[in-house]
């Protein structure tokens, strides 16, 4: 006993300088936004700070910028992750199947991933830019896209699902290679076509990475700011959530507006999280038991 | 070179008993085995003799000595893992000297003591190559050399075939057992295999469930069980096991009675718990009508392998007014069910049987070993025993 | 999918396109950027993708600015540091949660997943006020800190999945052919973990460095100011001039040393990247 109790103690010790890190650094900041943004607290008028309850959330959920805000957010996020998804089931299915160029095609994709993704913003900026750019003079078109919402947002989503689509691909990859060659000769034995083997046993063998990987891109995609910064800076009503957080803490110095908006996105985040584990919950314990 | 002594070693894991009062004494220069099925605390008991695990109760002791506070880097014992545990950073040449560089001897004496044993053990064209580049046998030879190389006072070697394909597993069997005869080191050897432990061992301790159940040679534990599992776990294929009871001074099998030897039949008498009676299947012989002494039983052959020395035949018997048999899972053998109980006959190579043949087979009473099924200890008294 | 008698060199065609389009796709963006930094001036506007004639004018103008110098300091400074503490921390943690029996494996792996899937934009604010008061708004510490704890997760993960990979019974073997727990992972363990180290430190090292939202609201000068904050602010030699080459030169510059990495290790990023979500 002694000598587990001792085990125990040294396993908490190792792990300390973590716990620390996580606690000071991630948990009470967002337990002292909580107590920020029931006050009216503006920093550019300290002396105002007063005690305000609910109001803060009621000025952001009763105000359109919000809901807009939240609105292109999931617009983002949905048409990003859902395109990507595809995209990377595809380059993954490349990189599975091609035998020449594998190496070349698994390279080229870790260099969006490991390019700074303001870098990547403003090259796709640069590249949509009608005076600039080289992309109208491909298609013939003199559109300046991020100047109307719609294509800004398509120069968005498009520029997000560059950058991200290999993480997606390679994660897939690693799901492909977990589905044995032997199941796939097994059922093409019993007569199943190409599709009916994808379909019908590679997918499903899959779903727990495909699940992870959805899990991961979705709530990354929800916090997306950099690429807006860069592209639009929220003009043209492409605000995302986190460009509402910024600007009411950052550039408008509104701790206690801009707290309640913090929140508000953390619990957005929250019930993502727990969607989408309820969802998929019985293959997340299932894999945990491994 | 050196005694091993347990003495009432016991090991726990928090609520769970690994193993329990383990008491007897390797000697000098003995290869010795631990046998049984898996989760029976044999290999628990080669970590706690090699340190790896704590003694939870009771000594441990090398010449005299008791080491159960020493640590494994001071109790000069060499070990084989199952998994060879290859240093997979270091050349063959690296792996073999680590202990001796640890110990700090100088380089020649490395040098020395390296190249002897890649000549033992036949490695010295790979001595330069990494692990991966091996094949599994040389995997083993390399661990093997790590091992001998120190001098140890004991190797414990720990499921050391396990990873080999059945050929392959033969042949390093044989060089083990021909390196320990060269180098007469105390061996402690852990395997799960039968066919292992009888072939190797100069003694053979049986677990099940962290107890010692016997020890003995090869030829004792198969000859004279002291209960129903070491019966049923050595020798392949099984000993053949029949419900039986004790009824108008014969033992009743459910293919006829037989007429024990007296000192036998009084023991079982006692008994008041069904019985199970075993024999091995060279023990049911083909005869004449009327030459046999013993019990006759008519057989009709289902399954017959020819093996070329040997010739086993597979039959079923009815067991009618009998209990089915239940014999303890962890011996893995299949009788059957109720209507169709299976027996096996080895037979010389001579008579040509064939699937579907009636064959009279006979059975000596002296070789009829007679089991409580309740306890599963042994009630007959074999010849010579005690 | 394979193998079938008479379509083998269209499928190996099928693939090969693909292939190539993959390839394409991942790289324009860079070669883009690439070629914008390589224009003359003049020729910004053309609307073509290659540069008709290469100057490197711009290359000189991005190094001779202080703003843009004291950044890529700052970066290196900055993401180094980050990733040592995170990856120092986030071993200590994953040989307690592989090796170690204790109550608290779970949690801590749970309170990883949760900080790795935390909006950051929620803690800025907070963050924002508390480093003003402490006095780390604007140095480095105050940029650290946040990254440390934010890559914690992901150097938790992998170094996880990679300690759970080594054969742990070599340590045992040490110990047995004589040496100390010490010596035991100083020339057993420590060989063996070194490559799952170096992985989740390139992982972490290119999260930090890619990190934008931190970096512009915690710092305000070149006391601290990291690249991707530099180039999203640049505004070039002059202030009359479309700093869109500088800002191309600029993105070149920091983009390249880490696409070199990325390829030279490219095999264990991938196993780094994926060994969390798979094996999990």
């Amino acid at each position: 006993m002694t000598r587990r109790a001792a085990e125990q103690r040294l396993a908490w010790l190792l792990c300390a300088p973590a716990v620390i890190a996580m606690l000071v650094v991630t948990a009470y900041p967002m337990l002292y936004a909580v107590w920020l943004s029931l006050f009216r607290y503006d920093l550019r008028f300290p002396n105002q700070r007063r005690f305000v309850g609910v109001e803060n959330y009621v000025s952001v959920l009763s105000a359109e910028a919000w809901w807009q805000s939240l609105f292109n957010t999931l617009f983002i996020t949905v048409g990003s992750v859902v395109f990507e998804f595809l995209l990377g089931l595809v380059f993954a299915l490349v990189m599975h199947r091609a035998i020449i160029g594998r190496q070349l095609v698994r390279a080229s994709l870790l260099v969006p991933y490991g390019i700074i993704t303001v870098v990547a913003a403003m090259s796709w900026r640069f590249a949509f830019d009608p005076t600039t750019g080289f992309v109208n003079a491909l298609l013939g078109l003199e559109s300046a896209w991020l100047t109307q919402r719609w294509t800004a947002f398509f120069v968005i989503i498009q520029t997000e699902i560059w950058k991200t689509t290999p993480f997606m691909a390679l994660l897939l990859l690693a799901g492909l290679s977990v589905v044995p060659e032997d199941l796939l000769r097994a059922a093409r034995v019993d007569g199943a076509n190409a599709a009916q083997r994808f379909f019908k046993v590679t997918l499903p063998l899959m779903r727990p990475v495909i699940m992870v990987a959805l899990l991961f891109r979705t709530l990354d995609a929800f916090r997306i700011f950099d690429t807006v910064f860069v592209q639009t800076r929220g003009a043209q009503g492409t605000e995302s959530v986190s460009i509402v957080g910024y600007n009411a803490l950052v550039t408008r110095l509104n701790l206690g507006l801009g707290s309640a908006v913090s929140v508000l996105i953390f619990v957005c985040v929250l019930t993502i999280g727990v969607l989408y584990i309820k969802g998929f919950g019985s293959d997340w314990s299932r894999r945990r038991e491994h | 070179m050196s005694e091993i002594e347990l003495r009432n070693v016991t090991k726990r894991f928090g609520g769970t008993t690994a193993v329990s009062n383990a008491s007897f004494t390797i000697d000098d220069g003995e290869f010795f085995i631990l046998v049984g099925p898996s989760g029976c605390g044999k290999s628990t008991l080669l970590n706690m003799i090699v340190g790896l695990e704590e003694v939870s109760e009771g000594e441990i002791r090398v010449d005299g000595r008791r080491v159960n506070d020493l640590d494994p880097k001071d109790r000069n014992m060499a070990m084989v893992f199952q998994s060879y545990a290859i240093y997979p950073h270091m050349s063959v040449r690296e792996n073999i000297a680590f202990p001796l560089k640890l110990a700090k001897l100088s380089r020649e004496e490395v040098d020395r003591r390296v190249g002897k044993a890649a000549e033992i053990l036949e490695l010295e064209e790979y001595l330069d190559r990494k692990p991966r580049a091996l094949s599994g046998g040389q995997r083993q030879r390399v661990a093997m050399g790590r091992a001998i190389v120190r001098e140890p006072k004991a190797f414990l070697l720990d499921e050391p075939l396990s990873n080999l394909d059945a050929k392959l597993r033969v042949q390093m069997r044989t060089e083990i057992a021909r390196l320990q005869n060269r180098l007469g080191t105390t061996t402690i050897y852990v395997t799960h295999d039968q066919t292992e432990a009888m072939t190797l061992g100069d003694r053979i301790a049986v677990l099940r469930k962290g107890e010692v159940l016997q020890i003995g040679t090869p030829r004792e534990l198969y000859e004279q069980p002291h209960n129903l599992f070491v019966a049923g776990f050595i020798g392949s294929p099984a000993m053949n096991f029949v419900p039986a009871r004790w009824s108008g001074g014969q033992l009743e099998l459910p293919f006829g009675a037989l007429e024990m030897p007296t000192d036998s039949a009084n023991a079982v008498q006692a008994m008041e718990h069904p019985l199970i009676a075993g024999f091995r299947p060279e023990h049911l012989q083909a005869i004449d009508a009327q030459a046999h002494t013993g019990l006759h039983l008519e057989a009709r052959a289902e399954v017959v392998e020819w093996l070329g020395a040997d010739l086993f035949v597979y039959f079923d018997i009815k067991l009618e007014g009998f209990e089915t048999l239940t014999l303890p899972e962890d011996l893995e053998i299949q009788t059957g069910h109720a209507s169709r109980h299976t027996l096996v006959a080895r037979l010389g190579p001579g008579p040509a049987v064939k699937e579907g043949d009636t064959l009279r087979l006979g059975l000596e009473p002296r070789d009829v070993q007679v089991f409580d099924a309740g306890t599963g200890n042994k009630i007959t008294l074999s010849t010579g025993d005690e | 999918m394979t193998g079938r008698p008479g379509n083998g060199t269209m499928e190996r065609l099928f693939w090969g396109v693909g292939s190539a389009l993959v390839v394409i796709y991942a790289l324009i963006p860079v070669a883009w950027i690439v070629s914008l930094s390589l224009k003359r001036s003049g020729d910004l506007g053309d609307n073509r993708f290659f540069p008709q004639n290469v100057t490197l004018e711009h290359y000189q103008v991005v190094f001779s600015d202080p703003q843009f110098s004291a950044a890529l300091w700052n970066s290196v400074g900055i993401a180094g540091i980050s990733t040592l503490a995170a990856v120092l921390a986030g071993m200590f943690a994953a040989y307690a949660i592989v090796r170690l029996e204790f109550s608290g494996r779970r949690l801590i792996l749970a309170a990883a997943l949760c900080v790795a899937m935390f909006p950051p934009v929620s803690i800025v604010g907070p963050l924002f006020d508390m480093w003003r008061i402490l006095g780390l708004y604007d140095t480095w510490a105050g940029l650290i800190l946040p990254y440390m704890t934010f890559t914690l997760p992901l150097a938790v993960w992998t170094l996880s999945a990679f300690f759970r990979d080594i054969p742990w019974d070599l340590d045992k073997a040490a110990r047995v052919d004589g040496a100390t727990p010490f010596k035991a992972f100083v020339y057993v363990i420590a060989p063996l973990a070194a490559p799952g180290v170096f992985t989740a430190a390139i992982l972490v090292f290119i999260f930090t460095w890619n990190d934008f939202l931190f970096a512009i609201s915690l710092t305000s000068t070149n006391n601290a100011r990291t690249v991707p904050a530099a180039i999203a602010f640049f505004t070039g030699g002059s202030r009359f001039e479309q700093p869109t080459s500088s800002i191309a030169a600029a993105s070149v510059v920091v983009t390249v040393p880490i696409i070199i990495v990325v390829l030279i290790f490219q095999r264990r990023i991938v196993a780094g990247l994926t060994s969390g979500a798979v094996k999990g």
